[in-house]
């Protein structure tokens, strides 16, 4: 790979076309012909309710699903100019933890309770490039002042549990990041944690990110999250992509009726107070997916064209939908 | 950490002095009198009465109790009315032989049954758990005695390979020793392994679904140090526990295996002691087994602590 396509940022250094992805005794996929970009020094954040497929994406995306256990079925990744299949991610040991690291939603259990925190993150180091501990060490040691864990020195000889679940998420960070990862995949970093502290960790990644010219694709329901860090969307329903786009366009204009439903959701702190918009029902498992666009269960505006599967329209410049009814003929009002 | 050993001692002594209250009570429920299997032939109730008052038989027993334990704590065991031999001698002449068979058997233990769960775990659900699970299943059925028998027959006479018999201290020649013991540490040996093979199976297969495991996985490291790093340093800690109560065990005798390849260990002490009602023997036997088990426990609980950064700093 060359030093110019790494750094030019209107190609993606992360694409993922047609993921296709099935748990093993299973009659149909989780996640369905996914496909997005990600750019460097952009955001891309997928966003969608608990059990649309968000995670094991993430998962599969870094080969740390079990083949015997999640077949993936089709799809290919092109990373950093190469093209891999999906199904071959969990082979690429060496791209992981190197150039695509991963956070991941537990702080309290991702890290091992036997050993230092600082011998975990130098371990990073010293298994993808060759050179001493002590060089490690010290990495290590200005990754967690960067990281913005005071006093490294002695937090270096600490154990996970001697740490909140805050500096926890950051040690897991550094570890992620010490390598200067071309592409990051943050798997709802901050669920587990309280509200400030979940402030203090995207404010981090954001400011790493700025630095770095990192990839970053942020798992996510969390629709603050996604304006804060957000510079595209891809809004996940059943498995699928429904709708994706730039963050500015798909905040204004949402098409796509679970885009429309999920903004309407979020409550508002000015302005006239109602009931806060729900969807009602809840994400069908994978076995009673209807036929059809997948949210025709639980969508407002379901009609007989609906039975049948819509295709990926483009609305607007990078904005596509998957919805009959797109593109809308008037942007709707949100929350009153 | 020195508090927290001196405080688990404090908390054995009523164990211990429960044990020793147990041992001579039950030894007195007996059925057979001490006195008419010393004397053999003699039955002049001069005799009989003469020895009872030596070995002071005709005290209350609790004070009978109060005497032994006395004694005990001196250090003094008694002496064995059989061979007239100091009690703590003959225990001292036989705890080295046992101790030999135990640590070799252990060793043999670790060495099979670790690497066996290990891999029926990385493999769950393969061809190669089932073998390994068949082998454990084969080894938890196979009775000791049996073992030891068709070993001698195929080894010792058939092959000779190996004696079958004829104990020599491992300080006399080292050797010789191992070479006799091997036989039956293997047969006490295969059994363990299969409980301790069962054990690292299910500590590994808990531990390799951890969110650690995973974040090692996300590190790049090879499935290598995963497994042996990540995944084992925290499922060795059940094992260690159970390594070090399965060691107890096996201090306290292997009476059927000490039996068929004739080596005069604790179980063959014991056996002859309870057969010809040397009772000395028995409750010293007993009692250094339970005092010994009672530390393998203690080393267990160290062991514990020390395998876990959290507990560590609390003790």
């Amino acid at each position: 790979m060359s030093a110019a396509t790494h750094c030019n940022k209107d190609i993606p250094i992360f694409s993922v076309s047609d993921l296709t992805m099935r748990i093993a005794g299973d009659a149909s996929d989780i996640v369905e012909r996914l496909s997005f970009d990600v750019f460097p020094g952009k955001t891309l954040c997928i966003v969608g309710e608990s059990g649309c497929g968000k995670s094991i994406t993430a998962l599969g995306l870094m080969g740390l699903l079990p083949p015997q256990e999640v077949a993936v079925r089709s799809g290919t990744i092109r990373f950093e100019g190469k093209e891999y299949l999906a199904a071959e991610a969990h082979q690429a040991r060496h791209l992981r933890g190197d150039r695509l690291a991963m956070i991941f939603q537990e702080p309290m259990t991702s890290l091992n309770p036997s050993y230092k925190i600082g011998v975990q993150i130098a371990e990073a180091v010293t298994c993808h490039h060759s050179g001493s501990y002590v060089d490690a060490k010290k990495q290590a040691l200005a990754m967690l002042a960067k990281v913005g864990i005071p006093g490294p020195e002695l937090r270096y000889d600490e154990y996970p549990h001697q740490l909140s679940g805050g500096m926890r998420q950051r040690v897991m960070i550094a570890m992620a990041l010490i390598n200067n990862p071309a592409v990051l995949i943050a798997d709802e970093p901050t669920t587990a944690l309280d509200v400030t502290i979940q402030a203090q960790i995207i404010e981090l990644i954001c400011e790493l990110q700025k630095n770095t010219q990192m990839g970053t694709i942020m798992i996510t329901h969390d629709l603050g999250v996604v304006a804060k860090l957000a510079t595209d969307v891809a809004v996940m329903y059943g498995g699928q992509i429904v709708e994706s786009g730039p963050v500015a366009s798909i905040f204004n204009a949402p098409q796509h009726p679970y885009t429309i439903g999920l903004l309407s959701s979020m409550p508002n702190l000015s302005g006239y107070k109602e009931r806060l918009f729900t969807i009602p029902g809840t994400v069908p498992n994978v076995q009673s997916m209807p036929k059809g666009c997948r949210f025709s269960s639980r969508c407002p505006f379901c009609s007989s064209v609906c039975k049948t599967q819509p295709e990926v329209r483009v609305v607007d410049d990078a904005h596509s939908v998957a919805c009959h009814f797109a593109p809308l003929d008037q942007t709707l009002e949100l929350s009153a | 950490m020195l508090n927290f050993v001196l405080r688990r001692l404090v908390i054995a002594i009523p164990t211990i002095i429960l044990i020793s209250i147990f041992v001579f009570t039950l030894q007195k429920l007996l059925p057979g009198d001490p006195v008419l299997a010393m004397a053999g032939e003699e039955r002049d109730p001069q005799v009989l009465e003469y020895l009872r008052e030596k070995y002071r038989l005709n005290d209350p027993i609790p004070i009978q109790y109060l005497n032994w334990i006395g004694n005990a704590l001196r250090g003094d065991l008694g002496i064995s009315l059989r061979t007239n031999q100091p009690v703590l001698d003959l225990i001292l002449e036989k705890l080295p032989v046992t101790f030999q068979l135990a640590v070799m058997a252990m060793i043999i233990a670790l060495l099979i049954g670790i690497p066996a769960g290990i891999l029926s775990a990385v493999k769950k659900g393969t061809f190669i758990d089932y073998c390994a699970n068949a082998i454990a299943l084969s080894g938890l059925s196979i009775p000791n005695f049996w073992l030891g028998i068709m070993l001698i027959l195929l080894i010792s006479v058939k092959w000779q390979l190996l004696p079958a018999s004829g104990f020599v201290s491992i300080f006399e020649d080292p050797l010789r020793s191992m070479s006799v013991m091997i036989m039956p540490a293997f047969v006490l040996g295969t059994a363990l392994a299969a409980t301790l093979m069962r054990h690292t199976r299910s500590a590994m297969l808990d531990v390799l679904k951890s969110d650690y495991v995973r974040t090692a996985r996300a590190k790049g490291l090879q499935e290598r140090t995963v497994i042996l790093k990540h995944a084992f340093r925290n499922a060795a800690t059940p094992i260690v526990t159970l390594t070090a109560l399965l060691f107890g065990e096996l201090i306290a005798g292997a009476v059927l295996t000490e039996q068929i390849f004739t080596i005069p260990g604790f179980g063959k002490l014991i056996v002859d002691a309870v057969f010809n009602r040397d009772y000395a023997v028995v409750q010293g036997v007993v009692l250094v087994t339970a005092v010994g088990f009672i530390l393998m426990n203690l080393i267990a609980d160290v062991a514990y602590v020390l395998l876990n950064p959290k507990l560590r700093n609390l003790a």
